[in-house]
């Protein structure tokens, strides 16, 4: 696949939620962890349309996902209600990346 | 805690007490003297009077609450672990939510006569420990579900009633013909909650625009966060300053309106500005900010006029227009509500 040469950047953005603050994960794996997480961003379904018809809930988390790998970006914007599956998965690793390298946090 | 020992005087008094430091006394004092209601064996009081010589009887609305527990899961509902005519049990989250479950009926019943959520005595349901260190609590259309928060940043949202009654608010707003969750209509319908968020808290703790504290959430920020709520009406932006979370986002004045694609355009942030508007209506109006004031904004709300996608202007000039209806043209309430909007931005000088 050739991923191995790439950086990987994965930025996780939550806004809304009752509290309406803005909280921010992001995940720079180092080489040797990066096929998983290139398998991990590509089990994402990156370009099908949010679900139609579907208005946005009060007070519902709102959930900004942003991958990097090497020159090709892709961003996804999903309502608390869509973040399931494969896009779970992806944001609970960004989190716990982070966790681990900062416990303060 | 038995009611026997502690006399009910003495119960009102501590109740009564704005002293921060005697906060979780004075809640517990309330739930004392409100306990009794919770045996009470039926949903609807009885009045008798008589009429042009016949005899009345009106059915008096009281809740009828169904607390259920998650148990960690995001499963809904969960399992019933309080209902209506049962006692408090162990578990405090779940006496927190059916306590303010009941405070919020009791606000919306007897400030303005509206039975419940939708007007017609919908029955009141929520569900507690939603999720796994779930940082949040919302009204899904159906019940309020709460999480436990992750204990580092949120302590858990039960404990506030402010959080409690912003979120049936939204299901208020929702009854009376909603308004679009998106850019300035859903800051008005963020705002909405707010307002009869912290209303509602005024009303049940007796507070007057002078002692009421003006905050939303204030309770629920674990004790490492630096700041006492998430949002401030007489102060939007003063809530927190956070090295984790940054900085209290939201501005009091158009001046500062913030254009932003997250939050749904920015819903939590920008209804400060209708916020604040609604503080210094009710601070100019004074006494207690339900009667007049908070009359004004619900008939506002309820009157099922504003368009779904209302902007911040729209809803000022429906709010003055109820102010005139309600109070006459040259009314002091009328004078607070203009010189509010204009304050906050929203309408110029000279309008109407």
């Amino acid at each position: 696949m050739g991923h191995s040469d790439q950086t990987v950047v994965v930025t996780v953005v939550r806004t809304g939620g009752f509290a309406g603050i803005r909280r921010e994960w992001r995940a720079q794996p180092e080489q040797a962890e990066r096929d998983r997480w290139v398998t991990l961003i590509g089990q994402c379904p990156w370009d099908e349309p949010e679900a139609a018809g579907s208005s946005p809930a009060p007070d519902r988390f709102v959930w900004r996902i942003e991958a990097r790998l090497g020159d090709d970006d892709r961003q996804a914007e999903l309502p608390e209600t869509e973040l399931n599956g494969p896009w779970r998965d992806l944001v609970a690793e960004v989190q716990s990346f982070e966790r681990e390298r900062d416990p303060d946090r | 805690m038995n009611l026997g020992i502690v006399p009910p005087f003495l119960l009102d008094r501590v109740a009564a007490t704005d002293k921060p430091h005697l906060a979780h006394a004075a809640r517990a004092a309330h739930h004392t003297l409100m306990a009794p209601r919770e045996y009470r064996p039926h949903r609807t009081q009885l009045e008798f009077s008589v009429e042009n010589g016949e005899l009345v009887a009106r059915a008096e609305p009281s809740p009828d609450r169904t607390i259920a527990d998650a148990e960690g899961s995001e499963t809904l509902p969960g399992k019933t672990v309080r209902t209506e005519d049962q006692p408090p049990v162990s578990d405090v989250a779940v006496n927190e939510a059916f306590d303010g479950l009941g405070q919020t009926f009791e606000f919306y019943w007897e400030v303005y006569q509206r039975d419940s959520i939708d007007g017609r005595g919908l029955a009141l349901d929520a569900t507690v420990h939603y999720g796994h260190d779930y940082d949040n609590a919302f009204w899904n259309g159906e019940r309020m579900v709460f999480g436990d928060g992750d204990g580092d940043v949120f302590v858990g949202f039960t404990g506030s009633l402010t959080v409690i009654a912003h979120e049936l608010t939204h299901g208020v707003t929702e009854a009376s013909g909603g308004l679009d969750y998106q850019g300035q209509s859903g800051a008005l319908n963020e705002s909405i909650s707010d307002v009869f968020g912290v209303l509602t808290e005024q009303y049940t703790e007796h507070q007057d625009v002078d002692r009421a504290t003006w905050l939303i959430g204030a309770g629920i920020l674990a004790p490492g966060i630096h700041g006492v709520a998430l949002r401030s009406l007489k102060a939007p932006g003063t809530a927190y300053d956070d090295p984790v979370l940054g900085k209290d986002p939201q501005p009091a004045t158009m001046a500062g309106y913030v254009q932003t694609s997250d939050d749904n355009g920015g819903v939590h942030i920008n209804s400060g500005i209708p916020n604040h508007a609604f503080y210094l209506a009710a601070a100019a109006i004074g006494g207690y900010a339900w009667e007049r004031a908070g009359l004004i904004w619900y008939k506002t709300v309820t009157a099922r006029t504003l368009p779904q996608n209302a902007d911040f202007a729209t809803f000022a000039d429906a709010t003055l227009a109820t102010a005139q209806s309600e109070y006459g043209e040259n009314a002091k309430e009328v004078a607070a509500v203009r010189t509010a909007w204009t304050t906050v931005g929203v309408l110029s000088d000279g309008t109407q």
